[in-house]
């Protein structure tokens, strides 16, 4: 006789087969996405045979040699479902890709993918199926199936789904793919807690300085012992430094877009906690960035990024004239730069400039859904006409 | 033989329609917007090439009877629905397919976003190419207009047509006024769009007179 576990792992594959079957009408933006979900099929039917050949199977044998497999099945496909040419935020997405490429040297190694959640304020990056390396080996050395790329998971909330001010924040998501990828701040949270206990000793005005952003450490300052990193600061510093990368990644793609909207989605909040840092020491430092005002995390920041992989923050974005907005019209999109620059127009003209919006607009149109839904309009035709020239130019014969 | 009275008054109001110089000229000096445009050989003798866009909005049936496009309340209960309710959105990228199927509507746009200056307007021709397939529309861009042109499609045939998104659809020839009429100078149910949008048909104000009307001669008040 079987045991219960057993059925109830042919119940799982049971679902990921209706799930699969489902997804087999997808239809992607993106040749990797298809190929990636072949080899999902292929990698059930080699679960599905393995398991037929194997009903005297332990529970824990269950759990460690098919259950997580079929739970990378269904994880991977929450995320392609969410990413059909009907669904995902295409314009964004490329504009994200864009700005990936400039930090990988093989930009086709990675997809970006999206899940649609249902939480407003649900943006944020799973780091499961780009950095879940023990599990692709393990599917490969067991079923001979190998991935060729890896799936950038972001999670954006449904309702927010076109809306391109909001779609800003995605930028600080796809920053905590490229620290993981370098582990740029992995490395710094050691050094700044060195620094501050003394281990590696500094000037004690650049410990004051450091201090500064991370005031919970004060009552390590000098204490010779390193801090360990089950320690629960060392984690806070870990998140700190991870955010803080993320806020100045952003910055320099939206320039100080996401400031206000940071300050309004924190309620400005003035403390920090486990997982973030204060909002105020978020924007200052974006702030600094942008300025060009010496900063000591700039500073830390930078030279953790030279020394793994040679590059540096800078600014990577162009202002894009908001003339074209006022005369109704998508702007004429230059360069890369500019593209990146479209969202800060977007949001200086919806901070500060509705007013000369809706003049344009004769203000028949004062409400605010309309404003949004002109500013949002002409930053996805905007983002299009640049995608739809280069591909042109790309695909036409050369006379 | 002089012009005839309605004569007079057409030419009084429609000047002529624009030659590809003069399109051209329009163009180079900022008057008339069309983005984009990947081939200046869209610009023809008298009119201008259009692209079918990446967005559908494709009409279904679903459990709603009918569509109303009254403001009556009685026919369904005062429970109007959306009239998106009866489309369903799709996307295609350039250089993909759609299909029209035969006596669907399907609501798409034009590749390219236009302004148009305010003292033209322009009216929307499908080519004749696809003309001789049996595909028809209907459509006039007013003085001023800016966003995608609406393309309102129906495919007549009795076979279904397979389209290429980004391909030359319609041909859009413009009327010059003689002064100007600016856009936004009465109220736009559509501004600035770059997706196909459904009929706002129940946005029209006339519709409350001539319900009241209704309501008045039936004892519904």
């Amino acid at each position: 006789m079987v045991s219960p576990f057993y059925n109830i792992l042919k119940l799982h594959l049971a679902q990921a087969e209706f799930a699969l079957e489902k997804a087999k009408n997808n239809t992607y933006s993106d040749k990797r996405k298809e190929e990636y979900q072949d080899k999902l099929s292929l990698l059930f039917c080699e679960i599905k045979k393995s398991v037929a050949n194997d009903d005297t199977i332990s529970e824990a044998e269950i759990y460690d040699q098919y259950k997580r497999h079929i739970d990378f099945i269904f994880k991977s496909l929450e995320f392609l479902d969410s990413s059909t040419l009907n669904q995902i935020p295409y314009e964004i997405v490329e504009c994200l890709d864009y700005a990936m490429k400039d930090w990988l040297t093989s930009g086709n190694e990675y997809v970006i993918v999206t899940s649609l959640i249902n939480n407003v304020g649900g943006f944020s990056f799973d780091p499961t199926l780009a950095y879940s390396e023990t599990i692709y080996n393990e599917i490969k050395t067991k079923y001979s199936i190998e991935f060729n790329c890896r799936l950038v998971q972001i999670n954006l909330p449904r309702a927010l789904v076109r809306d391109y001010l909001s779609s800003v924040v995605l930028y600080h998501e796809l920053g905590h793919f490229i620290d993981m990828k370098f582990k740029f701040t992995e490395s710094l949270t050691r050094e700044i807690l060195d620094n501050v206990t003394g281990i590696n000793t500094i000037d004690t005005v650049e410990v004051d300085r450091l201090l500064y952003y991370f005031p919970y450490l004060t009552q390590f300052r000098g204490i010779n012992t390193q801090l360990s990193t089950t320690n629960q600061y060392f984690w806070a510093t870990a998140n700190h430094l991870g955010e803080f990368f993320c806020d100045l990644f952003a910055s320099q793609y939206i320039s100080d877009s996401s400031n206000f909207y940071l300050q309004y989605l924190t309620e400005d909040n003035r403390n920090y906690t486990g997982s973030h840092p204060s909002t105020n020491f978020r924007v200052n430092v974006v702030n600094d960035f942008l300025n060009k005002i010496d900063n000591i995390l700039v500073n830390r920041i930078n030279k953790a990024i030279a020394s793994i992989n040679g590059m540096a923050l800078e600014i990577r974005s162009e202002e894009v004239l908001m003339d074209d907005f006022f005369n109704l019209l998508p702007a004429n999109v230059a360069n890369l730069k500019q593209l990146h620059g479209l969202f800060n127009t977007g949001w200086k003209i919806w901070l500060n400039e509705q007013s000369r919006l809706s003049k344009s607009l004769n203000d028949q149109y004062t409400a605010p859904v309309r404003l949004h839904n002109v500013i949002n309009n002409l930053i996805e035709k905007s983002i299009a006409n640049f995608i739809t020239q280069l591909r042109w130019e790309k695909a036409k014969p050369k006379e | 033989m002089g012009e005839s009275k309605t004569e007079r008054i057409e030419h009084s109001l429609v000047n002529s329609c624009l030659s590809k110089s003069e399109i051209n000229d329009f163009i180079s000096e900022g008057k008339l917007h069309i983005r984009p445009l990947l081939e200046s050989s869209q610009v023809g003798e008298i009119g201008i090439d259009f692209r079918l866009g990446t967005d559908f909005l494709v009409s279904i049936q679903g459990r709603e009877a009918f569509i109303n496009a009254s403001k009556n309340e009685w026919i369904d209960r005062g429970n109007q629905r959306d009239i998106y309710q009866f489309f369903q959105t799709t996307r295609r990228q350039i250089g993909e397919t759609f299909i029209l199927h035969p006596h669907q509507t399907v609501l798409a746009v034009s590749l390219e976003y236009i302004k148009l200056p305010e003292n033209c307007f322009m009216k929307l021709y499908m080519r004749s190419s696809y003309s001789r397939l049996g595909i028809t529309i209907s459509t006039i861009a007013q003085p001023g207009y800016c966003g995608c042109l609406s393309l309102e499609l129906t495919n007549n045939n009795n076979n279904p047509i397979n389209l290429t998104v980004g391909a030359r659809l319609v041909q859009g020839i413009i009327y010059r006024l003689n002064s100007s009429a600016p856009y936004f100078s009465s109220p736009r149910k559509y501004v600035c769009q770059v997706r196909p949008e459904p009929s706002a048909i129940t946005a029209d104000s006339d519709l409350n007179i001539l319900n009241e009307m209704w309501k008045e001669n039936n004892n519904r008040k």
